[in-house]
Order: structure tokens, then C-alpha cells, then sequence
């Protein structure tokens, strides 16, 4: 018994709930015979890998679905070998290369070229081409992503890239030219609504309409997260009614409690204590970029116009800065120390003002 | 009574005869500038009488003090009484003042030898009774004497100058006119000292006759102004002095005064029996004209009191116990900071012991201390003969003072100090000049009387200064020149006196010259024995030479007795000693390990013991291949056979052949790596079957590789010596070498060396070899060479914040903190700025807070650039980043204990935590879509809910609806504690705690029966698997399926095997609950079914 979010997958172009203009497109896409390198981008939870799926189904038929788990072995040049784990058809291959860390280089061209260099068996009624699918890869480092960009270019005849992203910004513009990208926008809430309404027709259960919205708004837009919020309302409590609390992710609210702990006081012994939350935090996965976008939804909420400006610009410079740095923790605790700084005089102000 | 008879008799002639004694030592330090006139005259005619001139001498040393007068007095008393009571009784007022002070210091003197501590707390008592009184005796005390001893200098000075101009025979006259306007102004302090002898020799009363003096003494103070002013005048077209350029005149007149010295001492020769009774007899008139009518009252009057000692007695107590009161509420420097204590030449307080008492005007006790060692001086804690100078400040000891006015030795206060610290420096250059001058065979003499002179002139200067600061730039002016005077004019006077001081000061120079000549001696030392390094020249040549090793508990002693016992201890059959056994003679064992830091002697000790007890050395060290193969069939056939060495020296017979060896393993702990592999071992088993005793050495005995070998040897432990053992050893070597160090370098550099002798020796033949040896550069050398110690990062930390470094410190310095590890030191210091209390207003705080935060970003960048590109020469930058420019934002102190970098835990924990979610994204990853992060930040908490829940609402009927989410996932029993893991927040509470235990224990039973075709190979997976995970896994469990799960179960294949026969179940069910059945039948009916799909 999977969950919902899982067991509910659409499995044909045709039957996507939404973006439909698209899958229209892509339908025709594949009709041709030419297909071109994908970048397909989007924010998570959108169902990039679930049209993806969908079109390969498309390509091949449902052979696709037949699916196996393999482990394969690289050699570093320094003699590190290194293992990923590899899903395949008979028809493609999907692979993460961050798995590996710093060692993608070294997947990318292997695979890539093992797979590009071997012709498909029965290429009669079948395409031409096998494909590749690699995943996130805007976290790739750039001596990869410049590996990648002529493996694509030479075995272009052989196999097909699909490289999935959640935004292209950090994709190099030499792969971002090759490819035809595609982006994959998030649902909007009517759409999550909808299709909320529709996972609980078909699991028997009758979803209150505000319910649903409720659970949309949540969601942040994640059709994904909508649907394993709803199932948890669902196992907390059912029949579902129209006000009942939408558990939210731990995560949230522990970025929650931060903030709150931040504007509660301001001094070296609380940020401290913040120290430890943001360090929880990243234990816990979450990743920083998220964490910094949470606290500062949270954080500005108390300030003034300008306050929001400075608190908003110091926070995207920290981020960036995160970015080039190794370790987040720093950024992200020297962000928290701005804001201190920043609050405490705009309190001290304001409280001068009001005596 | 009769105690203190003698305590009061004895002590005077002792007096007498220590003064006389020790004159001669004296001479030389205190400048007889203030000699009067009179008196030397008189003393020269005599002449060669040494013990009249001691007592001159003495009176002119103590002129601060007045004492001279009682040993005058003591000796002539007899004569005084009998002879010339009335007539002399009015002549000479203003050395009766010196008198009475005189014996009040005596008694002082023996009150507080000979009361004890004792006696003191029951003065204490009655204190209360006296105090009043006895404080205001006291206190004026001080003062009166304060005032009196310039103004006896004035007077001496004024007979001084006087006398020279006249003939002798006129002199008494002058003098005596002037002690005739002073015995005016005195008759009403006679008066009064009647009066209050009466009562007893009430110091009070002293006091008031004394302050009285000071007040007849301004007033010749005055005169005496006067008379100056026409003396230098008269004195100019004498002597055609400049008083500003005054050497070479200087010169001219010592040579005139010479030659009249030379005459008069022809003169004296011939005549000098009959001058002497004549001059006794004169200087007997003299004398009793001094001491005017009180004071010989006084005299009578202490015969008579040595009889009444009761009450005398009881005065005593409390007198000291005032003095001790006093003691307790004395206060600190009243001017502290006030002066500055002058540079002088490096040094120039060679040979001066000096003791310090009282408090000071100006200085705490320990700056004084400081420059006293500093210019080479010593410090006693207790008068002695050895003791030079005594500094006496504000409310000196008394006990001290009387000892000090006894043994002669010269009171001066800090002025006085300071002078002779400025006066060096001139001191040297005038005397280098003078030697230039002179050249012929006497002036050498000459040149040292003026030396003397000039030491003398400081010396009076010094005592003179305690006058106010105002009088004492005319007192310099008067005084130098009257010393003038007084060579060029009073020749004789200062002849006689000067000639003792020449041969002591002849000899000091001596001393100097040997000191100053001791380079080109040690250089030529050094060409003697071949460029010997000074750790080999120096090296102890027996054991009571080795630093640090003398007493009975020293290793050296135990390592001996241990050698010599060890042939007697093979045949008695020792118990092995509890590791914890004190003073173990080591008897048990066959073999000792020395241990200790380097450069402590360990090598060396052994080395000698072995000598000392005929021991023939066997050594190996590092430089030898120790592996096991060698010292098998080696050494252990070395230890085997006889020595013949004792042939080589010419021994022959039986002793020449010995069995006396003694095999030594010099750095056991470098015995390691592929060279000497299985050394150790060996090592061992040859100690275990050794027919010689085995000495082995290592530093560290506690590190691993020595782990197996302490067990088998006889623990000695070397630790370092202490600084001044070394510094002693080290200064006979600097004087030996000729080498001028100032010993505080030297204690400096030995700390600086970490307290290793051959280190320091290093160090100090590097010193050695450098020609310029300027003290203060050999310190700031000791100094810099700590530099060199390794900080550990903790200590580094605590500097990077420290704003008391920061002030010493370059930027240079504090980038060199980071580079103590430079990979921890930006950890460190963002694990711990938060702690620094920084040194700076409290709504500051914050603001630098984010600014060492930015900072520290900062240098996360640099750190990533570096790392990224290998961009190592942006070090530096990070440094700046990463800890300077946090150090200086937040330069205050540490608040709280350091803390190790908690990044690199979570660090680990976090790589962890990505390494379990990697996993069940790559099991999972067939039935979701989704990257990691959305297993991390969706898909864990509700994929465990929908594991977990069932089990916790339908307890074992819900093991069915967990195991179909487990199979639809692909996932494995342990991935679900790692999804408890993942999604298991701080303060929320573990779900499976929740779950029942029995419970659990039957889901993993299902679980391992119904093994599912896994699309991924299970065993690749667990590879990461840590062992701690099973075992967890395990202690969930029922105890009675410990069996099982402690069985390599969890191994998919073997589970197969298992869930295929039937035995499990049947063992199953006799142990388990009734719900157990039917979870198995259910589970096998749910996989049949499975099986069917």
C-alpha cells in the first residue's frame, strides 16, 4: 500500500492534471522523430519527474515501467572507486549524479559515454536513441556540468540527455544552449485543490472544498506535500472536517521557533542557542538556502519597510555567500548576528521614541 | 638584672670591637668626605693608630646616624668621668646630641634582640596602657633623625671647610667658636634631658632634645650658606677650580695634596709615638668637649640603670611592641611613581648586597628589587656582614638599623640608591679618562684615590640627600665642591683614610679587571680545548655534578643502588611490587626505564652510575638497527660473554676479566617502524631471560608503543629541574667562559628552553659567540626564544581574544595564532566568539558580535577558494579574516571555558544523516519521484507515520498494513530507523518508543520470514550499515529473540533459507504469545497472496 502521492501517479501525457498545453506539446515532440537534449526545471513537487516518466512511456511504451536498480563502479583518477546506484529500463538509465559528491566528473563521463557508445539492441520499431536522465543537475560542480556539455554534443546520435533541475540559474549556459528546456511551473492552489478533490474521490473520502484550499496554501504549492498533508489529515482525523489543523512539516515550524527566538532576544547568549537550532536544521537536511528564506519570512514580519529592505538584502547577501562558502552554518549564524544587531538598535530606537 | 647588665655592657664592646674589625671593610663605602676636621688632624698626627681611625671612620659612615660617639665614649669613659667632667662640659653641645642618639639606638638594638616573639605579644597587651605614649616617643623618632643627619653634615662640612684653610692649631679654635654659638642655643635642652632623665631614658625625651637640635640646626643651616658662598670665593683663587669643569683640576690638586700627604707621612713616621699621646690627649679634650653635660649625665645614669632594669624592661616592651604596631599599620609608598629609577651601566651594582627595609618614598619594594638584580646586585633578607648597603625607606626596621650601624655598614635611603645607579655611568667615564691621563708609577695610586674620590663624593651625596630636593642642588654644588676642597686642601686627613680605601679599592678594581678581561681569557679557553661544544665541556664528570639529581630519593641514587644490588637481587626471589608501592627499590625487576623530557641527564646519569660502579656500558640508540633479529643474535650475545676492556687500560689478572655489563637501550621509543620491527618484543623477552642488568630510556613512558614494556622495567622518572638548579650550574659555566650574563636573562632563557639543560647551554654558547652581550638584548633574546614554543590551539584561542596580547602583539603576531592549525583555528574561533566578553559598552556588543560574525564568513569564503583551487597562498588573508579581524572586533577576554569545535560533530552527524536519507532515496526510488532533499523534508515523517501507526493503533494486527508499506517502498526493517532518525526532531518524542515491544519484536520476526525480491541488492546496501544499528535493533527486541537476531539473520539471503523451512515456527511457538501464531499465519497468508499476484 503506497502512499497517496505515490499510488495516484498519473501515468500517461494525456492524463497530467495540469500544465495540459504542455503535455500537448510534448506528445507532439516525441511524435516527431527528432528529439532534441531536455532541461526540464521546476520547483520541487511541480511533477517534473512524473511528465518525464509520462513521455518516456510515450517513447517506448510502457517497457519504461519495467524498472531495475543497478549499482555501478567508477575509478577516480586517484584510484577511488566509487558506487552509484543506477535505475534503469531497457530503454534508459536515470541517475543522481550528486550522489557521489565531488567525484561526478568522473560518472558523468563514464556512464554517460558507456551508454552513449552502445547502440539499443532491437532497434527496429524502437527509437534510435536511448536516454539518459540525470537528476539535479543544477547541483552538479562546474568541472561536471563541463564535462557534460560535450559528451552531449558527440553521442547526440545515440542517446537523448534529460537533465531535471530545480532552477537553471546555477546550469552553466553552454548546456542550457543545447538543450531545449522546459520549465515545469508549480500547480497553483485551485489546481492542488482540484486535484486533492480528485485523490479523495478515488480513495472513497469527501474532502471539504476549504479543506483542500487550506491544505493548498500549506502546501507552499507542493503537490507533493499537499498530498501527504492531506493523508496525514486524513489518518489524524476522518471524517475530515472543514476547520481541522493541517499538520504541518517539522521543519517549518522549527524555523518557526528560531525566528521566534531571534525576536525574542537579542544578545550573544541567544544567538548561541540559535547556533543550535540552525545546526539542527542542517542535520536534519534542510537545506540552508530554505532555512534562510524561512527565517526571513518570518523575521521581517515584525519590521518597518526599511528594516525589511536591509534585513532582505543582508539576507541575499549571507545566501550568496553561502554559496561560494563551505559551511553554511557560518553564514548562516552571521545573518542571525546581522539581524540582532539591526533589531536591537531599531527596538532601542523605537522604545527611545516612545519614552 | 644581671642579664641585662651584660645585654647592656656586652653589646657595646662588642660594638667596639665589631666596628673595629670591620672598618677597614668599611672604608671604602663610606666616603670620609664628612670627615671633621678636627678629628683627622688629630687622627693623623697619631696617624697609624688603625682603631683611632676606625672610630672616625665609623663616626663618618654613621654621620647620618651619629654613632661614633659611643665608642668615643666607652673607651674613654673612664678617663671622662675621673678626669674632665665640668670643665669640658659646655664646649661641645652639638655632639652631645649625637651621643644620646647613639645609645638609643643601642638599646633599640638589644631590646629587639633580645625580646622574642613572646615577649612581643605581652607587650602587645600592655601596649594598650603605653601606647600613647610610646607612639608619640616614636613617631617624632623618625623624623628628628630625618632632620638631624643633614644638619650634622652641614656642620662637618662647615668645620670641613674651615679646617682646611687654617692651621691646625687654629681649628679647635673655629670650632670652637662655633660650638660655643651652638651651646647658647643648647643650655635649655640640657635642661631638659635632666629632667627627663630623670624619669628614665625615656626615648621621647631624646627626641625633644633632638628635635631641638634640628631647630639649632636650621639656623646653622643658614650660617653655614653663608659661609659657603664666601668659602667658594675664597676656595676659587685657591684652587682655581670651576666648579662645572672640574677633572683636571681635580687632577692637579690630588697631585699637590699628594705630595703633602708624602711629607706629613715622613713626619708622622718620625714622630709619630709622641703625636699620638699628643693627639690622644687632644682628641680626648675634643671629645669631652663634644659630649656636652647631658650626655655624660647619661652615661653616668645608664651605669645606674643597668642595676634598675625593672622598669627599663618593662620600657622596652613597649617600645617594640610600638614599633610592631607601627609594623602592622604601615602604609605603601607615599609618592608612588615619583621618581623613575635611572639607567645605569650594566652591572654597576656588581658586589652590592643590599637590604631593603622600612617603605619606601617612592618605589614599591619589588621595582627596587627588580633593578637591583638587574644591574647585577643581590638582595639579603638579613643583615649580615655580607650585606653592603641597607636601603632603609620610612619606618625601617630598628633592629635592623642598630645591627647595621654595628657591623658599620652605610644606611642609605632611595635618593641615595638612585644616585648610585646614576653615578655609574659617570663613574665609568670619568675613569676611563683618568686612565688616560696618568701613566707614572704612583699615579696609578692617585688614579684610584680619585676614583675614590668620586665614589666618595656620590657617597656623601647620597647621604646628603635627604634634604629636601630644593636644598639638594645647592648641597651638590657646595658638596662637590668641598670635596674638592677637602682633597686639595686637607690632604692628610684624607690620606690616611684614603690609603686603606685605596687597597680595598685596588683590590675591587683587580676584581673588575678580571671580570672585564675575562673575554679575551675565555676566548683564549676557547682555543685550548679544541672548539668543544659547552654541552660536552661542561658535562658532569660524576654524579654530583648532574643538575637536580642530588639527595637520597634522586634517580640517580635509586638507579645506583638498584645497579648494585642487582646481582644480589637475581639470587633472592623477589614477589613482583603493586604498581602502587612507594619507594620500590625496583629489586623485582631486571631491567629500569628512564624517563623524562629531553636534555634532563638521563643519558648522562646513567652513563656515570655505570662509571662510578664499574659497570662496562653496552649502548645502542637510535642511530643503531634495533629490529628483532638483531638484538637476538646480537646483543644477546654480547651480554653472554666477559669483557676484556680492563686489558686495554692495563689490567691484568682476574679483575681485568669482568661479567660487569651493563646493557643500555638509549630511545626504546624510537624503536618502531619497518627498521627495527619486532624490536620491542624482543627486547622484552631478553630482559625476561637477561643475565645483566638492562637500563633502557625513552621521553614519554605513558605514549602506546611503551605500553607493553613499562611492565617489565624499574619506573624512574626524570622530570625537569628547577630554574634556579640550572641557572646556578649555568652561571659557574658564564664565569668560566667570562661570559656576562645578568642571571635573570639567564633564568629567562632557561624558562624559555623549557628547563633543558643542554637547550640552554645551546642557547648560552650562542650568547657566547656574539660580541655585543648588551643585557637588555640578551633578555629580549631569552624572551624571544619562548617565542618558539608551540601554542596549542587552545591557549591560541584564548590569545586571539586576549585585548591584554593584543596590545604587545603585531598584526604579524596574531595572524601567527591562526597558523598554529590553521585548520582548526577558524573552527575554534566561531565556536567560541560568542563566549568573549569584549571589552568594549554593552549595546556595542551586538554590533561587533555581527561583525566578527561577518567576518568569519568572510572566511569561509577564502577557506572554499582555498580548498576549491588549492589556492594555499591565500592563507594569510584567511588568517585576517578568520581570526584577526574577529580578534581585534571582539579584543576583551574569553568569558567561559574553551570549547573544542562542535562544528566538526554535527559535521559528521549531518554527513550521517545524508548518508541514511541516501539510502532510502536510492531504495525508495523506484515508487516516488522526488530528489533527496524531498525524502528529507516530505517524505520521512509521513512514510514512518504510515509505517508506525498501524503498529501503535492495532498493535500486531497493524504488522500486516506496515509491512505492505515497507514492501511497496522497497524499504528494509532497518531503513525504518533511520526514517525515525531523519524525521525525529529535538523534542519530539521517538514514535517507537510508542510502539509496544512485543510488538516490534514480532514485526521483525515477520519481516525476517517474509523476505521480498528486492529490486536492488540488499548487501551492497548494508555494506554502510554500522554494527551499532544491529545492536540496537537487538536490545528493542524481546530478550528471548536475542538469539536470533545476534544470528547474522538480518543477512537477507540467510532469512530466506529460514522463512522457507518450518523449524522457526515451530520453535516459535511454545516461547511466544498467543497473538504470535496468528501475526505468522496472517504474514504467511499476506506473502502467499503476495506470491499470487
Amino acid at each position: 500500500m503506497s502512499l497517496w502521492v505515490d499510488k495516484h501517479r498519473p501515468r500517461d501525457l494525456m492524463k497530467l492534471d495540469f500544465h495540459k498545453d504542455q503535455a500537448a506539446r510534448l506528445k507532439s515532440l516525441v511524435q516527431q522523430s527528432d528529439f532534441p537534449h531536455l532541461l526540464i526545471y521546476g520547483p520541487s513537487g511541480a511533477g517534473k519527474k512524473t511528465r518525464i516518466m509520462c513521455l518516456l512511456r510515450e517513447l517506448y511504451g510502457s517497457g519504461v515501467e519495467r524498472l531495475r536498480q543497478e549499482t555501478m563502479n567508477f575509478t577516480t583518477p586517484s584510484n577511488k572507486k566509487i558506487e552509484i546506484m543506477t535505475v534503469s529500463s531497457n530503454y534508459h538509465i536515470e541517475v543522481n549524479p550528486t550522489d557521489v559528491g565531488i567525484h561526478d566528473r568522473v560518472v558523468i563521463m563514464d556512464l554517460v559515454k558507456n551508454v552513449a557508445q552502445t547502440h539499443q539492441i532491437d532497434s527496429s520499431g524502437q527509437r534510435e536513441f536511448k536516454v539518459v536522465i540525470l537528476n539535479e543537475v543544477d547541483d552538479l560542480t562546474k568541472d561536471a556540468q563541463h564535462a557534460l556539455r560535450r559528451t552531449m554534443e558527440k553521442y547526440v546520435a545515440t542517446c537523448r540527455l534529460i537533465l531535471i533541475a530545480n532552477s537553471i540559474s546555477r546550469v552553466i549556459p553552454a548546456i542550457r544552449s543545447r538543450c531545449l528546456t522546459i520549465r515545469v511551473p508549480a500547480p497553483t492552489e485551485n489546481e492542488i485543490a482540484s486535484i486533492l478533490h480528485l485523490v479523495c474521490k478515488k480513495e472513497g473520502l469527501s474532502l471539504p472544498s476549504e479543506l483542500a484550499m487550506r491544505i493548498a496554501k500549506c502546501s507552499d504549492r507542493n503537490l507533493r506535500r499537499a498530498l501527504l498533508m492531506c493523508e496525514a489529515c486524513k489518518v489524524q482525523q476522518y471524517p475530515f472536517t472543514a476547520d481541522q489543523k493541517v499538520p504541518e512539516p517539522d521543519w517549518q515550524q522549527f524555523i518557526r521557533e528560531t525566528a521566534s527566538m531571534i525576536l525574542s532576544e537579542q544578545s550573544p547568549k541567544k544567538l548561541g542557542e540559535v547556533r543550535q537550532k540552525l545546526y539542527e536544521l542542517i542535520i536534519h537536511g534542510v537545506p540552508p538556502d530554505m532555512v534562510f528564506a524561512g527565517l526571513l519570512k518570518e523575521l521581517v514580519r515584525n519590521c518597518d519597510m526599511a528594516m525589511k529592505c536591509q534585513v532582505a538584502s543582508h539576507a541575499a547577501m549571507y545566501e550568496h555567500r553561502m554559496r561560494l562558502g563551505n559551511k553554511p552554518i557560518f553564514h548562516l549564524e552571521a545573518f542571525v548576528a546581522k539581524f540582532m544587531a539591526i533589531y536591537k538598535k531599531f527596538m532601542e530606537e523605537s522604545l527611545g521614541d516612545a519614552f | 638584672m644581671s642579664r641585662d647588665i651584660r645585654s647592656f655592657f656586652q653589646p657595646k664592646k662588642i660594638q667596639k670591637a665589631k666596628v673595629e674589625e670591620h672598618d677597614d671593610d668599611i672604608i671604602p663605602e663610606s666616603p670620609d668626605v664628612q670627615i671633621k676636621n678636627k678629628k683627622k688632624e688629630s687622627r693623623k698626627k697619631r696617624v697609624l693608630s688603625d682603631s683611632d681611625e676606625e672610630i672616625f671612620d665609623s663616626k663618618k659612615k654613621k654621620s647620618t646616624a651619629e654613632p661614633p660617639k659611643s665608642k668615643t665614649k666607652t673607651p674613654s669613659k673612664p678617663v671622662l668621668k675621673e678626669v674632665k667632667a665640668v670643665d669640658i662640659f659646655g664646649s661641645a653641645p652639638i655632639k652631645r646630641t649625637e651621643p644620646i642618639v647613639k645609645k638609643v639606638k643601642e638599646k633599640k638594638k638589644t631590646e629587639t634582640g633580645i625580646h622574642s616573639d613572646d615577649e612581643f605579644d605581652k607587650s602587645l597587651l600592655e601596649l594598650d596602657e603605653v601606647e600613647e605614649l610610646a607612639l608619640n616617643s616614636e613617631l617624632p623618632s623618625t623624623s628628628s633623625k630625618a632632620a638631624d643627619v643633614p644638619k650634622n653634615d652641614v656642620k662637618t662640612k662647615i668645620e670641613k671647610e674651615k679646617s682646611p684653610i687654617k692651621i691646625k692649631e687654629n681649628k679647635p679654635d673655629k670650632t670652637k667658636d662655633i660650638k660655643n654659638e651652638i651651646k647658647q642655643e643648647k643650655s635649655p635642652t640640657k635642661v631638659k634631658d635632666k629632667e627627663i632623665k630623670e624619669q628614665d631614658k625615656s626615648k621621647s625625651v631624646k627626641f625633644e632634645s633632638k628635635s631641638k637640635n634640628s631647630s639649632k640646626m636650621n639656623d646653622k643651616k643658614r650660617k653655614f650658606a653663608e659661609f659657603i658662598e664666601n668659602e667658594t670665593n675664597h676656595e676659587a683663587e685657591k684652587t682655581d677650580e670651576d666648579t662645572n669643569v672640574k677633572k683636571k683640576k681635580l687632577n692637579d690638586s690630588i697631585t699637590d695634596s699628594h705630595n703633602i700627604i708624602n711629607k706629613e707621612k715622613k713626619l708622622k713616621k718620625e714622630s709619630s709615638n709622641e703625636l699620638d699621646d699628643s693627639n690622644n690627649t687632644i682628641i680626648d679634650d675634643e671629645m669631652n668637649e663634644t659630649k656636652h653635660g647631658g650626655s655624660r649625665k647619661k652615661m653616668n645614669k645608664s651605669l645606674n640603670e643597668s642595676v634598675l632594669t625593672d622598669e627599663e624592661r618593662h620600657e622596652r616592651k613597649m617600645h617594640s611592641a610600638a614599633l610592631y604596631k607601627n609594623y602592622l599599620n604601615r602604609s605603601g609608598p607615599k609618592h608612588l611613581g615619583a621618581k623613575e629609577i635611572p639607567e645605569g651601566a650594566p652591572g654597576c651594582l656588581k658586589d652590592c648586597a643590599f637590604l631593603l627595609t622600612g617603605v619606601l618614598d617612592s618605589f614599591e619594594r619589588e621595582e627596587v628589587t627588580e633593578a637591583i638584580t638587574k644591574y647585577g646586585g643581590c638582595i639579603k633578607s638579613g643583615i649580615s656582614k655580607k650585606v653592603t648597603h641597607v636601603l632603609a625607606g620610612e619606618e625601617a626596621g630598628p633592629a635592623k638599623m642598630a645591627k647595621a650601624q654595628e657591623l658599620g655598614i652605610p644606611i642609605i635611603n632611595e635618593d641615595d640608591f638612585i644616585q648610585m645607579i646614576r653615578d655609574s655611568t659617570n663613574k665609568k667615564s670619568k675613569e676611563k679618562e683618568m686612565k688616560k691621563e696618568k701613566s707614572p708609577s704612583r699615579k696609578p695610586i692617585n688614579n684610584k684615590k680619585e676614583v675614590n674620590g668620586v665614589s666618595k663624593k656620590t657617597n656623601s651625596d647620597t647621604t646628603n640627600t635627604k634634604k629636601s630636593q630644593e636644598d639638594k642642588t645647592k648641597h651638590e654644588k657646595t658638596n662637590g665642591f668641598g670635596s674638592k676642597v677637602k682633597k686639595s686642601k686637607s690632604p692628610e686627613k684624607v690620606e690616611t683614610v684614603v690609603k686603606k680605601e685605596i687597597k680595598i679599592e685596588s683590590e675591587k678594581v683587580k676584581k673588575d679587571n678580571l671580570i672585564s678581561e675575562g673575554k679575551p681569557d675565555s676566548s683564549k679557553n676557547s682555543t685550548g680545548p679544541m672548539h668543544m661544544m659547552w654541552v660536552d665541556k661542561y658535562k658532569p664528570q660524576n654524579l654530583k655534578q648532574i643538575i637536580g639529581q642530588h639527595g637520597d630519593a634522586s634517580n640517580v641514587k635509586k638507579l645506583s643502588n638498584w645497579l648494585t644490588k642487582w646481582y644480589v637481587n637475581r639470587k633472592a626471589k623477589l614477589p613482583k611490587p603493586s604498581p602502587w608501592a612507594k619507594n620500590d627499590d625496583g629489586g623485582y625487576y631486571k631491567a629500569a626505564l628512564l624517563s623524562g623530557p629531553p636534555g634532563v641527564g638521563k643519558t648522562t646519569t646513567v652513563a656515570l652510575v655505570c662509571k662510578e660502579l664499574g659497570f662496562d656500558m653496552v649502548e645502542f640508540n637510535a642511530s643503531d638497527t634495533r629490529s628483532k633479529t638483531l638484538i637476538k643474535e646480537q646483543i644477546s650475545e654480547l651480554l653472554n660473554t666477559t669483557s676484556l676492556s680492563a686489558y686495554s687500560k692495563g689490567d691484568t689478572g682476574k679483575q681485568a676479566v669482568t661479567k660487569k655489563h651493563v646493557l643500555v637501550m638509549d630511545e626504546v621509543d624510537g624503536m618502531a617502524g619497518n627498521e627495527d620491527r619486532g624490536g620491542l618484543q624482543e627486547l622484552i623477552s631478553l630482559i625476561k631471560a637477561t643475565a645483566v642488568p638492562i637500563v633502557c630510556m625513552c621521553n614519554d613512558r605513558n605514549s602506546q608503543k611503551m605500553r607493553s614494556l613499562v611492565n617489565y622495567c624499574y619506573d624512574l622518572r626524570f622530570t625537569r629541574p628547577r630554574v634556579d638548579q640550572i641557572k646556578s650550574a649555568m652561571m659557574s659555566i658564564c664565569f668560566k667562559e667570562g661570559l656576562k650574563i645578568p642571571p635573570d636573562a639567564i633564568s629567562q632563557l632557561i624558562v624559555a628552553a623549557n628547563q633543558d639543560v643542554r637547550q640552554t647551554l645551546h642557547l648560552l654558547s650562542m650568547w657566547a659567540a656574539e660580541p655585543d652581550t648588551d643585557p637588555d638584548k640578551l633578555r629580549k633574546d631569552a624572551t624571544s626564544v619562548r617565542k618558539d614554543v608551540k601554542l596549542g590551539p587552545w591557549e591560541a584561542i584564548r590569545k586571539v581574544f586576549s585585548a591584554e596580547n593584543h596590545k604587545t602583539m603585531s598584526i604579524n603576531d596574531k595572524s601567527d595564532l591562526f597558523f598554529y592549525d590553521y585548520s582548526l583555528a577558524p573552527l575554534f574561533v566561531y565556536e567560541n566568539y560568542l563566549q568573549v566578553a569584549p571589552h568594549c559598552p554593552k549595546n556595542e556588543i551586538l554590533d561587533r558580535m555581527s561583525k566578527a560574525a561577518d567576518s568569519i564568513s568572510r572566511g569561509d569564503l577564502v577557506d572554499a577558494r582555498i580548498r576549491r583551487s588549492q589556492a594555499w597562498g591565500l592563507l594569510p588573508m584567511q588568517a585576517m579574516y578568520s581570526s584577526v579581524i574577529p580578534g581585534h572586533h571582539l579584543s576583551g577576554h574569553v568569558a567561559g571555558q574553551i570549547q573544542f569545535p562542535g562544528w566538526l560533530g554535527k559535521n559528521s552527524r549531518a554527513s550521517k544523516m545524508q548518508r541514511l536519507c541516501q539510502e532510502i532515496h536510492a531504495h525508495t526510488r523506484l515508487s516516488t519521484s522526488g530528489s533527496k532533499s524531498s525524502i528529507f523534508l516530505d517524505y520521512s515523517s509521513h512514510l514512518r507515520d504510515a509505517i508506525v501507526n498501524p503498529l501503535v493503533k492495532d498493535r500486531s494486527d497493524g504488522i500486516a498494513k506496515a509491512m505492505e508499506v515497507l514492501e511497496s517502498y522497497h524499504l528494509l526493517r532497518d531503513d525504518l530507523d533511520s526514517l525515525t532518525e531523519l524525521s525525529l526532531w529535538p523534542g519530539q518524542r521517538n514514535p517507537m518508543v510508542l510502539i509496544d515491544s512485543k510488538v516490534k519484536a514480532a514485526m521483525t520476526r515477520t519481516y525476517n520470514k517474509t523476505a521480498t525480491a528486492l529490486p536492488y541488492a540488499p548487501a551492497a546496501v548494508k555494506k554502510g550499515r554500522t554494527r551499532d544499528d544491529a545492536d540496537e535493533e537487538g536490545l528493542d527486541d524481546e530478550p528471548e529473540d536475542e538469539t536470533e537476531d545476534s544470528d547474522p539473520e538480518n543477512d537477507a539471503l540467510i532469512k530466506k533459507k529460514k522463512s522457507k523451512e518450518d523449524k522457526p515456527a515451530s520453535k516459535e511457538k511454545p516461547s511466544s504469545s498467543k497473538e504470535k501464531p496468528s501475526t505468522s499465519k496472517t504474514k504467511a497468508g499476506s506473502s502467499k497472496e503476495k506470491k499470487k499476484k
